[in-house]
């Protein structure tokens, strides 16, 4: 075996890295298909909602079917290719693309394993510095892009809103908010040359990521064997399970952490076990390692607990909310309170009203929008038919262009009710906000039409000046105050 | 001076890592904000303090006057279980709901959680005794303090085939489950009494280096599940995903009383709706989903015993029960994912007992292997981990992601860097070539998997073309290897391939993985054409 010195490794790593670069630049030119695809023009129906404004220079093409774009790929985000997959990590632990709390799993993780593999001093000392410069590269293209990708913005004009957020308030009065303001912007500053490079061989398609991400598969394999080079057989065959399998994860998990649970629990392991370790190769002290440990593992369980105290709420103001650890009418029903229905009404209103209607009609077909309603309704297998996404409904409104029609043809199909989720809108995180506007056509198609009737909401309205409340749905009929979930409507 | 240099740009860039990640979570995780605000349980926390010092007090002194305390058992923790669920509750009324507590109400609620917990446990029970068989199999293989959950394991795959089988003919009946499951019990009833007595009443050996950090881990741990468990008990699923899919799909097989039509396999699921056909309650369906969690944090237990003390291991397991997502999944959308970490945990176990033989193999000589029962007596722990394997895909398909790492994991650890790389190519290949990122519909952003596809089959035949060259003796102990794991992972998924292309007559990976589901099917055209023929016939 030639002994190949540690200086020209690395000049062939470098060398690889460039001809592998140039060569994707190559192949992207030669059969990369980067050409927009016209989107497919839809019949409008109008009504008394209107169409969202979108800025069409940020919307992305859309490639494929839109619903596939709005219900799988928004835990993996929107932004250009290599960035969603070199992003997710970062993503996945600050809950930057989805930001609700079914897919938050602490930060503990993000932030100590990958300073493990930092912080062990390699026998030769260049590799902690490839890591370092690695993990840096990670943060360039991480933060920018996750601050840019909730609002769609670019990078100019998240610089833009950075100063304009930085001019609100002095650095006495939001210490923590100026610092990272800041960060996001010298963050915005490193990834403008980076994010330029990548565009030039990447868009919504190319050929350039998946090449890229085996090649950084087998680069993180290197690094992780020298890290646990004295570690015995078991920890490095474990060690390597979990790579292989969070690579897997980062190309087939679309970003959907339950996807990949066991990196969110045994990777847990990895880091205790690094922190506790009593090698004496570490930069710092197993005292000051365990310390640290149990500081921010405390810090965690506290912020958990306070978290989930809280309801998981986004946005805390009132002083009540934090008391419920439990929801009420659960516990109310456990302990006698209330009965059943009574316990029923409380967690989900009016269904009960909705449900009677729908299952009075056994042999009726139920076109379904979304909603958690299928549950309660008998032979829901042979009944229901699911459109959550609206793949189906803009086939109708193209085909039939009128309303009354649209409800013919369903009547003559079978059906005698369509449920809504009226919160649809809510999952909707594209830049062109196609599923918002698919909802909007829908509910237009509804507003008004002389074919359906309203049969229960849980949807609260109050009429303007006066205080007279009612269940409806739209808008015109008076002020929203209680949004709801569902609305149930029958076709005539 | 060039590890200085290097020791402080290290210190530099932990320094802006630390800062970068807690700033990023701040940015964007202001729920943490509102709520640590305005929190409300410091009493909470103060008593969680108090109880730590106490127990360690407690511990202490049993360990010094080497004794073990009479209610260390599992009869003790469940009469812990019930005292801080009634505080749980109790603190819950006085903050949220002042004055409406009565005695009452607080007996009537601990005898609810009592009566579903007693029907929870009763089938993982059952369950438990069911994986007595095939443990004595496998046995030998595994290590002694992990047999009791790993059998726990083969019990509920055990259990889920036959409810399989049942559910073809249409027999998931309470009248033929519970004589059934009965029967089971009555079979060795010796042992199961034996089993259940061993459970309540066995002392609980404490362990004599347990500290602070290990009991307080404990205590948050055990707050972190009757939590959960309480809020889990409801009449209804309330989460999503609980009721379009994995509760509404148990409802459907016990109308049925049987297999449902269409959908990915749903071995868990079949599980969970053994709770409400044997005792017609959707609570235990609900806690039993739960439970995978439950069942997790045991498995990975042992799995961080392997490598930390006690101390930290407890720790580690909190960190990770104390994930939002993990109570999300627990307490308020039960779905299967729980069950099927559980059984990928109970998976890295066995590899891990796999590790273990093969460095003990390693040492001893070969025997000759003149029959197949023999030579699979000899790879009886992969057999093992196909079945498991192939049970936790028929949980769900994302399951896969476990089985391509492990295959991976396994030429490593045989063949080292050549083993790796060669397995991974291969496990590339086949996972484009199954269009495994098209179930995501990832595949139409990457332009180049198909020529990909080629360049890693060409890649993956060299290497491992090279490494047979070199000792052709490894390679085909490997291939054999990696065949018999394939064939094992087969097996519990083969019977759902045989419903589906019941149910589709086609032999096609989407078809064979999703069955047909008896739900409406709507055309455009047809829409159309049936519209005019009621429409047009009227006018």
């Amino acid at each position: 075996m030639v002994n190949v010195s540690h200086s020209l490794q690395l000049k062939i790593f470098r060398a690889c890295l460039t001809s592998f670069f140039l060569l994707m630049v190559g192949w992207n030119a030669c059969f990369g298909d980067n050409s927009a695809t016209p989107p497919v023009e839809s019949v409008i129906i109008p009504g008394i909602y209107a169409m969202p404004k979108v800025d069409e220079s940020k919307a992305t093409t859309v490639v494929g079917s839109s619903s596939s774009k709005e219900d799988m790929q928004k835990f993996l985000g929107y932004e250009i290719l290599p960035v969603r997959y070199l992003s997710l990590p970062y993503d996945v632990f600050v809950k930057s693309n989805v930001k609700s709390y079914f897919v938050d799993v602490g930060f503990l993780l993000l932030l100590f394993i990958p300073l493990l593999w930092v912080l062990k001093l390699d026998k030769n000392p260049i590799y902690n510095l490839i890591t370092v410069a690695l993990l840096l590269s990670f943060l360039i293209i991480s933060v920018p892009s996750a601050y840019l990708s909730i609002k769609n913005l670019s990078i100019a004009e998240g610089l833009a809103a950075v100063q304009s957020q930085l001019g609100q308030s002095s650095f006495s009065e939001a210490p923590i908010n100026h610092l990272s303001l800041w960060m996001h912007k010298i963050g915005l500053w490193a990834y403008q040359p980076v994010f330029e490079l990548i565009s030039k061989v990447s868009g919504e398609q190319d050929v350039f990521t998946y090449p890229l991400l085996a090649l950084l598969f087998v680069g993180a394999y290197y690094l992780l064997k020298r890290r646990v080079e004295e570690q015995k057989l078991p920890l490095k065959s474990l060690s390597v399970f979990m790579l292989s399998y969070f690579f897997f994860w980062l190309l087939l998990g679309a970003g959907g952490i339950w996807y990949g649970f066991l990196i969110a629990c045994v990777t847990y392991l990895f880091m205790v076990k690094g922190l506790s370790s009593s090698s004496d190769k570490y930069l710092f002290s197993r005292t000051i390692r365990v310390g640290t440990l149990l500081s921010f593992s405390a810090i965690w369980i506290f912020l958990a607990f306070a978290y989930r105290a809280g309801n998981y709420a986004l946005d805390l103001r009132e002083q009540e909310t934090p008391k419920r650890i439990l929801i009420d009418p659960v516990i109310q029903y456990q302990t006698g309170n209330l009965d059943a229905a009574t316990s029923m009404n409380a967690v989900f209103p009016q269904y009960n009203q909705a449900i009677q209607a729908i299952n009075a009609e056994q042999e009726s077909l139920v076109y379904s929008v979304g909603t958690f309603l299928s549950y309660f309704i008998r032979k829901n297998d042979e009944r229901v038919f699911s459109d959550t996404f609206l793949d189906f409904f803009p086939q109708l409104v193209n085909r039939f262009k009128d309303k009354t029609k649209i409800m013919q043809a369903l009547k003559a199909n079978g059906f005698r009710f369509i449920i809504v989720d009226l919160q649809l809108n809510n999952n909707d995180y594209t830049a062109e906000k196609s599923l918002t506007k698919k909802f909007i056509n829908l509910l237009n198609s509804l507003h008004g039409n002389p074919m359906i009737e309203l049969v229960a909401t849980d949807r609260i309205l109050e009429v303007k000046g006066q205080g007279t409340r009612f269940h409806a749905v739209f808008h015109d009929q008076g002020d929203v105050v209680h949004f709801g979930r569902f609305a149930l409507f029958r076709i005539k | 001076m060039r590890v200085r240099i290097v020791k402080t740009v290290i210190l530099c860039f932990t320094v802006i890592w630390i800062i970068s990640i807690l700033l990023g979570y701040w940015h964007h995780n202001p729920g943490y904000r509102g709520t640590t605000r305005h929190f409300q349980y410091y009493d909470l926390w103060v008593g969680m303090i108090l109880l730590t010092t106490g127990s360690w007090f407690l511990i202490r002194h049993y360990i010094k006057k080497k004794r073990q305390p009479f209610f260390f058992n599992g009869l003790g923790l469940i009469c812990a279980f019930i005292l801080l669920d009634m505080l749980i509750v109790a603190l819950f009324y006085s903050k949220a709901l002042p004055g409406q507590l009565s005695f009452i109400g607080l007996l009537n609620q601990m005898g609810y959680v009592l009566g579903m917990g007693f029907f929870t446990l009763t089938l993982l029970w059952i369950s438990f005794e069911v994986g007595a068989y095939p443990m004595k199999w496998f046995a030998k293989e595994i290590r002694t303090n992990e047999q009791p959950i790993l059998q726990l394991a083969l019990g509920i795959m055990a259990l889920s085939f036959g409810l399989f089988l049942l559910g073809i003919f249409h027999l998931l009946k309470p009248t033929i489950l519970i004589p059934l499951l009965v029967t089971i019990l009555g079979l060795n009833h010796k042992k199961s009494l034996s089993s259940l007595r061993q459970f309540l009443l066995s002392p609980i050996k404490i362990h004599p280096k347990i500290n602070p950090i290990g009991i307080s881990s404990l205590l948050i741990l055990a707050f972190f599940v009757s939590l959960n468990y309480i809020q889990v008990l409801w009449i209804s699923p309330t989460g999503y995903d609980s009721m379009t899919l994995y509760t509404k799909l148990v409802g459907l097989i016990d109308d049925h009383h049987g297999l449902v039509a269409g959908h990915q396999p749903y071995y868990w699921t079949l599980f969970m709706a053994t709770g409400l056909t044997v005792f017609s309650r959707i609570e235990v369906v609900l806690a039993l989903s739960m439970a995978g969690g439950v069942l997790t944090l045991v498995a990975f237990y042992h799995l961080c015993r392997r490598w930390l003390d006690i101390n930290f291991s407890l720790l580690t397991i909190t960190l990770f029960y104390s994930l939002p997502l993990v109570h999300f999944q627990s307490a308020l959308d039960p779905k299967t994912d729980l069950g099927l970490l559980f059984f990928l945990v109970c998976l890295l176990l066995l590899f891990c007992n796999y590790l273990d033989a093969y460095g003990l193999k390693k040492q001893r000589s070969k025997p000759a292997l003149k029959t197949i029962s023999n030579w699979l007596g000899q790879e009886k722990i992969l057999v093992l981990m196909g079945l498991v394997a192939g049970f936790a895909i028929g949980i769900k398909m994302t399951a896969i992601l476990g089985l391509l790492a492990l295959v991976i994991a396994l030429w490593y650890t045989n063949a080292r860097d050549l083993g790796l790389l060669g397995a991974a190519a291969a496990a590339l290949f086949t996972m484009l070539l199954l269009r495994l990122d098209d179930v995501q519909l990832l595949r139409q952003y990457h332009l180049s998997a198909d020529e990909m596809k080629w360049i890693l089959l060409l890649t993956s035949v060299l290497i491992l073309g090279f490494m047979a060259n070199r000792d052709l003796q490894l390679f085909k102990k490997l291939m054999i290897q990696t065949s018999l794991l394939a064939l094992f992972v087969l097996v519990p998924l083969t019977p759902w391939f045989i419903k589906n292309y019941a149910e589709t007559n086609s032999i096609a990976v989407t078809a064979l993985l999703n069955g047909q589901t008896a739900n409406p099917k709507l055309q455009i055209d047809e829409v159309e054409r049936i519209w005019q023929q009621t429409y047009q016939n009227q006018e």
